[in-house]
């Protein structure tokens, strides 16, 4: 069980910031504290209550020709530690060389005022509240469902409480609290055909454990006895999380400001022209007051997350852009500095949200002669030419034939390799419908899409 | 109180709970450092550290998990209440009682790494020089080199493990890696990178920072430079079947994929379906399953010196050792645990590790090697000894699916072989198999003189995902009849 917290940690930034008397820094803490139950084989084998606590201070020494910076992370949220982390960084930042054009850190007039900020809900005492028993409770009501059917299920029930806050010398000062509960459940048969489904939101009493059980059960039932396709060009059905897994290399490979000046995203250089098929419209946006928003409102530095249009029908926005991306390339921050100790420390989205279409998932199926339905895919990889956004990656727990606009047979796995922008310029159907889908770098984030109908998408390998 | 001493003391409160099976109590304390030099302007210096206690009980037959950043006698007991707690109730969803393989005499004792010159007492300065100095190689010859970026981690990390069994050891840790790459642009907006020694790792390995002094920093940027200049003007790899001999770096990460995954006996069982997926290779192959070509020999081996899945003890107490994966192309042992043991039957193999206090620990590779040939060839004789074929070199993009069968990999550039010689450049190849075919159709692997330890720093794995390092030893080794091609 977690309450809000948030408050408390910008409390001890403010704090530690006056007690260490250093010119200029700030201070980002994050406290996640996790309900864990993981299932395999029928049992709840890995379960746990996590807490883990980080606070990231920087400290900045001014010279005539720009800063000199140096950052400190401790797991210790005391105000006695985090002051001296900033003593640290200080030592550290006055021994480091001098970075040209350092922007300065963002104040408490240019954080985004509330009123510019929708409120958005974020909170949910039924996820933050959640119990051992609970979580037991829900995966056991899954786990019948599989019994039942003769299956075995695999997956987990996260329920995550995260305390956000930042504070810095110029006197900015945001926190947030944020749940986020997910349900996830692969069905298998004794052969090892299997079925998936999800759900997400921030209040786990909204998840319907029961009916994602079933939809995994279904899925690995009706694969049964699949059959094997050739390599070759199909047309398909993505799912929401099969979408997803294409947008999340989107967000290493081509939506950062870093990517666009090393000239490796495919919107270097293309910003204004058309990249992509007109029924695309991607945008980072943590501020959508809908149920299916999770991201934090503002970033590590606490500049409030702006909405960035990456996509517009097919045409190339621009970046999104921490400080320091946008004072070297002449534009503001949007608000989407990395936390700290991820993968990388460049801008990076992390609300993306795909525009829906009008169709339903079955005026999709409906549309194609013979083609494939794709739940989701396995271990994509979008390094092979980025610039063309080239991907490759497996299907995996649920690809079904259609035939004559009608699911058929289960198909075993397939490698696609192809460039997304190509594969995005044959789109012919996209779902009113979306789904939140979660993203597997994040503590508290999950990624917004529709279902595709993408023509001829190109695999490089059969079954 | 020292750390110990609270463990101990949660120990002692779990043992004199009645329905507690087994415990065990882990105290990890971690410090890291991390700079990178973008052309010539340092990012940022990040320094981290962090400390808690991560605390498994079996109770009622099932696992509980608790983990607490306190090291505070009365909230590590408090951890250790909830963790038994959790176990009381994950029993209620039912299903097979948690049983251990059993253990010789317990653990007793230390592990450190062997550090010749500390890297956290190296001055700041130094290491920003050095990195500074190899963007500045990679930068010297101007047009078309577009960025260039040098990098340098370390970290150092103290584990206490007390059991219920009566383990009790404490291991210290000091590992780090440095690389460089650089990309190139050309007049169409084409794009190039190239690396030294890899893309993400770079020179990775458990030591001090004599490990990054051997590296030859000026002389590689310049052929690096140079090399990501000529693949602008490379054509892409042809589609086809080809011979291909794979550089040493790029199999340690074939090895990882095609063997170090499929070989964990936790995946084996579908213990970790919902993320990472199942393995091709069942317990019921052990023994009779042809992995690979008969000069094949996989072993996991968590004693090489250097090596980032070197320890003394597993997470769970469990000694360092050498176990044959895949004994002359012959699919002969796992990757285990204790609980994955006693349901194969054997022994653990000593391979449970958890990415900091707050994780459990899982089945993850130590260093999983790749044996050389005791009277193989060198990598200039294999290339004499191809009439025809393709060397390809640096992973930059990688892919294989569920079960670890169909795999992809993409790499940074390939050079063709014609007549015993490498000739003319390709850009952007890759190449593809299925994992037994692959390995049967490995015809030779060089000698002990071309053989590596690599380091991996960031294998994923968990949920939530856990990093871990592992090594991979290896040789530049050649394939037959491979499908080839470009992304």
């Amino acid at each position: 069980m977690a309450e809000p917290h948030a408050d408390a940690l910008a409390d001890t930034l403010q704090r530690a910031l006056a007690a260490a008397d250093v010119p200029e820094a700030d201070a980002f803490a994050s406290r996640v504290a996790r309900g864990l139950a993981r299932f395999s084989l029928n049992t709840l084998n890995q379960h746990g209550q996590m807490t883990d606590v980080t606070v990231t201070v920087r400290a900045i020494a001014r010279a005539s020709d720009g800063a000199r910076i140096a950052s400190v992370t401790t797991s210790d949220s005391s105000v006695e530690s985090v002051t001296r982390a900033l003593h640290r960084a200080r030592a550290n930042a006055e021994r480091s060389p001098v970075v040209p054009g350092w922007p300065v850190l963002a104040g408490a007039d240019d954080a985004a005022p509330k009123a510019a900020v929708p409120s958005v809900p974020r909170f949910s005492a039924s996820t933050a509240r959640a119990t051992a028993d609970e979580r037991t409770d829900r995966v056991t009501s899954a786990l019948d469902i599989a019994r039942a059917n003769g299956l075995t299920a695999a997956g987990l029930l996260d329920t995550s409480t995260t305390a956000m806050a930042v504070a810095n010398t110029r006197g900015l000062v945001r926190a947030s609290d944020l749940t986020f509960a997910t349900f996830k459940m692969f069905a298998l048969d004794s052969s090892g055909v299997s079925g998936f489904a999800q759900a997400t939101h921030r209040d786990l009493s909204q998840i319907d454990v029961a009916t994602c059980a079933r939809r995994a059960a279904e899925k690995s039932i009706a694969g049964k006895d699949a059959i094997a396709l050739p390599a070759g060009e199909y047309d398909v059905v993505l799912e929401p999380q099969a979408v997803t897994e294409l947008l999340e290399w989107l967000c290493f490979i081509a939506f950062g400001a870093r990517e666009v000046q090393d000239g490796t995203s495919p919107l270097a250089g293309r910003i204004g022209e058309r990249i992509t098929g007109e029924r695309v419209t991607i945008v980072d946006d943590a501020n959508d007051p809908g149920e299916l928003g999770f991201g934090p409102t503002f970033d590590r530095e606490g500049t409030a997350r702006k909405r960035v249009v990456l996509v517009d029908r097919g045409i190339a926005g621009a970046p999104v852009f921490d400080r320091l991306y946008a004072a070297r390339m002449g534009s503001e921050s949007t608000g989407h500095a990395a936390p700290p100790n991820g993968f990388d420390d460049a801008p990076v989205a992390q609300s993306l949200a795909m525009a829906g279409g009008a169709d339903s998932i079955d005026d999709l199926v409906g549309r194609i002669e013979r083609g494939l339905y794709i739940t989701r895919f396995h271990y994509v990889n979008g390094f092979l030419d980025p610039r063309r956004a080239v991907m490759t990656g497996l299907t995996r727990d649920g690809t079904f034939l259609i035939e004559n606009g009608r699911l058929g047979r289960g198909v075993k796995n397939m490698r696609f390799t192809d460039s997304v922008l190509d594969a995005f310029t044959r789109i012919d159907g996209v779902t009113e419908a979306r789904a939140a889908v979660p993203t597997w770098w994040s503590n508290a984030g999950a990624f917004v899409a529709p279902s595709l109908l993408v023509r001829r998408l190109r695999f490089s390998s059969g079954g | 109180m020292s750390d110990r001493d609270a463990l101990l003391e949660a120990l002692d409160v779990l043992r004199r709970a009645g329905d507690v099976e087994y415990a065990e109590v882990r105290f990890v304390e971690d410090e890291s450092e991390r700079l990178r030099v973008r052309d010539d302007e340092l990012e940022n210096v990040e320094t981290s550290e962090s400390r808690g206690v991560g605390i498994r009980v079996i109770s009622n037959g099932q696992w509980g998990f608790a983990a607490t950043p306190s090291t505070r006698v009365s909230d590590v007991v408090a951890a250790a209440h909830t963790a038994r707690d959790i176990a009381r109730s994950s029993a209620r969803a039912g299903g097979d009682r948690v049983k251990l393989a059993p253990v010789g005499a317990p653990a007793r004792g230390r592990y450190a790494t062997s550090v010749v010159r500390d890297p956290f007492s190296v001055p700041l300065d130094a290491k920003i020089e050095l990195l500074t100095r190899a963007t500045a190689a990679l930068r010297a010859r101007g047009k078309p080199i577009h960025r260039a970026e040098a990098r340098m981690g370390w970290t150092r990390a103290r584990k206490i493990l007390v059991t219920s069994d009566g383990v009790d050891v404490e291991q210290k840790f000091t590992f780090g890696g440095a690389g460089m790459n650089c990309v190139a642009r050309g007049g169409d907006g084409a794009v190039q990178q190239r690396s030294h020694p890899t893309r993400a790792d770079g020179e990775a390995g458990q030591g001090g920072y004599e490990r990054i002094e051997r590296i030859d920093w000026i002389g590689n940027a310049e052929r690096v430079a140079e090399e990501v200049s000529e693949l602008l003007r490379a054509e892409p790899m042809p589609a086809g079947r080809r011979t291909l001999i794979i550089e040493s770096s790029q199999l340690a990460l074939q090895v990882h994929e095609s063997c170090g995954h499929p070989t964990e006996l936790d995946r084996a069982y579908g213990t970790e379906i919902s993320l990472a997926g199942g393995s091709f290779l069942q317990p019921s192959m052990l023994g009779s399953f042809r992995y690979g070509s008969s000069i094949v020999n996989l072993a996991a081996d968590s004693t090489n010196v250097g090596g980032l899945g070197t320890f003394g003890w597993d997470d769970e107490g469990t000694p360092a050792g050498r176990h044959p994966l895949v004994r002359e192309g012959q699919f002969v042992g796992y990757l285990s645990s204790r609980e994955t043991a006693a349901r194969l039957g054997t022994a653990s193999t000593g391979t449970m590790r958890a990415d900091g206090f707050s994780r459990m620990p899982l089945i993850r590779m130590v260093n999983v090697n790749l044996e050389a040939d005791p009277r193989g060839p060198s990598l200039e004789e294999l290339i004499a000894d191809t009439d025809d074929g393709i060397f390809i070199s640096t992973n930059k993009s990688w892919s294989i699916d569920d079960l670890r069968l169909n795999f992809q990999f993409g790499c940074e550039a390939a050079w063709e072989i014609k007549g015993g010689k490498r000739t003319r450049m390709f850009r952007d190849p890759l190449y593809t198999g299925i994992t037994p075919d692959f390995w049967g159709a490995c015809d030779a692997i060089c000698g002990p003189a071309d053989w590596k330890l690599w380091g991996v720093l960031n294998c994923g794995k968990g949920e939530p995902m856990q990093l871990m390092p592992v090594g991979h030893g290896t040789a530049p080794a050649r394939f037959r009849n491979v499908e080839v091609g470009h992304g």
